[in-house]
């Protein structure tokens, strides 16, 4: 495989379990030696099996963050933060450790000890301490894989906050294709032990391969949208895509905010005409782009102002004759939308 | 039931091995220790082996190679003759190089049991944040193994004291230089002195008791505050 990673940024890497994504990422980081092969970063070579070039992962400045945090049981909180930071030259210290401290919201947990804090503290606290080691790179491997969803919520605008306040560039593994949609548009799906495709994801969703391993995985479509509307007493939230309005489930957001949303490919219906009389509360229109045939199921494109995936059978298809370039309307129940995050 | 002078000497010429002992253990023993826990090597079992063999032959056994080994007609006694050092049987440099070999496996063996219990990703962990193999084992290997490392030299100090066939055959029984407590009970009950005996055994047994009621009172709460 040979791939390359923009030097800022996130760089998602997508695939399944024992697709090689964390073995990957370690040999990356040096923790794992490759038996062939080679890796540079910043134009400068880390590893060369030819060469029998291997910079020891201590010397690489690679940071990581596993998905078990892998705090120091025995060092407070700061300790654990100042361990890589305290072994850095001062002149080569990107970040201070204020700046993270607040980037993190993490202040007041700076004196206990690991196993006094949750979860979703653990994983900050990972990051707070890769960052400080001011790596070139951070590679994070499943982060949220351990947590739940509103542990994941909560962390994943810190990331983005990470990506837009550091401009430390990041490989983030997930087999959570809408945690890295969130975070990042390119892509790198892997399949066992090889790349598939890199790009953009609604680029390379249209090879077959990438299509089909993404729905085996369970395709989820991300939107970023706009809260606009909050009717808190009937118990919804409305928010914007382009011009689109989409009733949510309440979202606990102010209005203005940028919420980001999941809305799993499976869960759309498709009609071509506007339904009146019906439960489901969004009918968003749409032009179909593409359509592609995933194993007995057809996966359609829809250009609602944002690219939306559905996924319905050939028959359904045939029965309405939509075909590229019909007008349809896409149906989404209110509870078929899950935020991913909260608050950014 | 007083002790008496010579036996005061020979608590304090034992509480002086011992502690030598224990400190060079402690400087020689982590390596190998921390190589045992971390090799996948094949010499493995044989270095295990060669390790573990003083816990099962008879001290006397030990001490008779020993003075072969030393004596001027042996390997290592005819190098030091070579050099010109003197020759090591009944000297206490003699007791401290026999006490070396018969206490190495209580100094390597909980230390390897604790390396072991390190966990490998957090040295891992270490390493992405810049550690290198020497700071990853003092910032997180030690401090990991503090309990392991408090077994480890309580149980050499303990055993090097309570030591006496290895002694007797490489060190004799020269006051001042050799005779420690164990062999000063040794002599007192040869020479019918009961008394005298009961009082450096009752010691003894006194302090044995107090050390192992440390480890195995102290130490499990130690652990739980983890």
């Amino acid at each position: 495989m040979q791939a390359e990673i923009p030097d800022h940024g996130v760089m998602g890497i997508y695939g399944p379990s024992g697709a090689g994504k964390s073995t990957l990422l370690a040999m990356m980081a040096g923790l794992v030696t490759p038996d062939t092969g080679q890796f540079s970063l910043e134009n400068a070579c880390l590893f060369n099996s030819a060469k029998g070039i291997n910079i020891p992962a201590h010397q690489r400045q690679i940071g990581m963050v596993f998905q078990d945090s892998r705090l120091f049981p025995h060092l407070t909180v700061q300790d654990n933060l100042n361990y890589g930071f305290k072994l850095l030259a001062k002149e080569k210290r990107r970040l201070g450790f204020h700046q993270v401290v607040e980037l993190l919201e993490i202040g007041q947990l700076l004196k206990q000890k690991p196993h006094q804090l949750s979860g979703g503290e653990k994983q900050r606290v990972a990051l707070g301490r890769a960052l400080l080691a001011s790596p070139r790179l951070l590679l994070l491997d499943e982060p949220l894989a351990s947590l739940d969803v509103r542990l994941k919520q909560q962390i994943l605008p810190f990331l983005r906050r990470i990506k837009v306040e550091t401009q430390i560039p990041m490989v983030y593994v997930s087999h959570a294709i809408d945690e890295i949609l969130y975070l990042t548009p390119q892509i790198a799906m892997l399949e066992a032990g090889k790349i598939l495709a890199v790009g953009n994801f609604n680029e390379v969703i249209h090879d077959e391969r990438v299509l089909a391993l993404a729905q085996s995985l369970g395709l989820e479509n991300v939107l970023h949208s706009t809260i606009s509307e909050q009717h808190a007493m009937l118990g919804y939230s409305i928010a914007t895509v382009g011009n689109q309005r989409i009733v949510m489930p309440p979202i606990d957001a102010q209005i203005g905010s940028m919420v980001s949303v999941s809305i799993a490919a499976s869960n759309i219906a498709l009609s071509t005409h506007q339904i009146e009389g019906i439960s489901i509360q969004n009918q968003l229109v749409g032009v179909v782009s593409s359509i592609q045939t995933v194993g007995s199921r057809m996966l359609v494109s829809v250009d609602i102002g944002a690219e939306l995936i559905v996924e319905v059978t050939n028959k359904a298809l045939v029965d309405l004759k939509i075909a590229v370039g019909t007008q349809v309307y896409c149906l989404i129940k209110a509870q078929s939308i899950h935020p991913i995050s909260m608050h950014l | 039931m007083r002790l008496s002078p010579s036996d005061i000497q020979a608590i304090l010429l034992t509480l002086k091995l011992a502690g030598v002992v224990t400190l060079i253990l402690l400087v020689l023993a982590t390596p190998l220790a921390w190589w045992l826990a971390r090799t996948s090597s094949k010499i493995k079992g044989v270095i295990s082996a060669v390790v573990a063999l003083p816990l099962v032959l008879p001290p006397s056994v030990l001490g008779f190679y020993f003075l072969l080994a030393m004596g001027p007609n042996g390997p290592i006694g005819g190098l030091m003759h070579q050099l010109g050092w003197q020759a090591l049987p009944f000297t206490f440099g003699g007791l401290v190089v026999a006490s070396i070999i018969y206490s190495l496996p209580f100094m390597v063996q909980p230390l390897q049991n604790a390396f072991e219990a390190v966990d490998k990703n957090l040295l891992d962990a270490a390493a992405s944040l810049g550690a290198s193999v020497q700071h990853r084992f003092f910032s997180i290997a030690v401090p990991l193994s503090r309990a392991g490392f408090l077994t480890a030299i309580i149980l050499t100090f303990v055993h090097t004291i309570g030591e006496f066939g290895v002694v007797l055959m490489i060190g004799g029984n020269i006051p001042g230089v050799t005779r420690v407590a164990s062999v000063q009970i040794y002599d007192h009950v040869e020479a019918l002195e009961y008394m005298q005996a009961h009082a450096l055994s009752a010691v003894m047994l006194a302090f044995s008791f107090v050390v192992l009621l440390f480890i195995y009172t102290l130490r499990p709460a130690h652990k739980r505050s983890h």
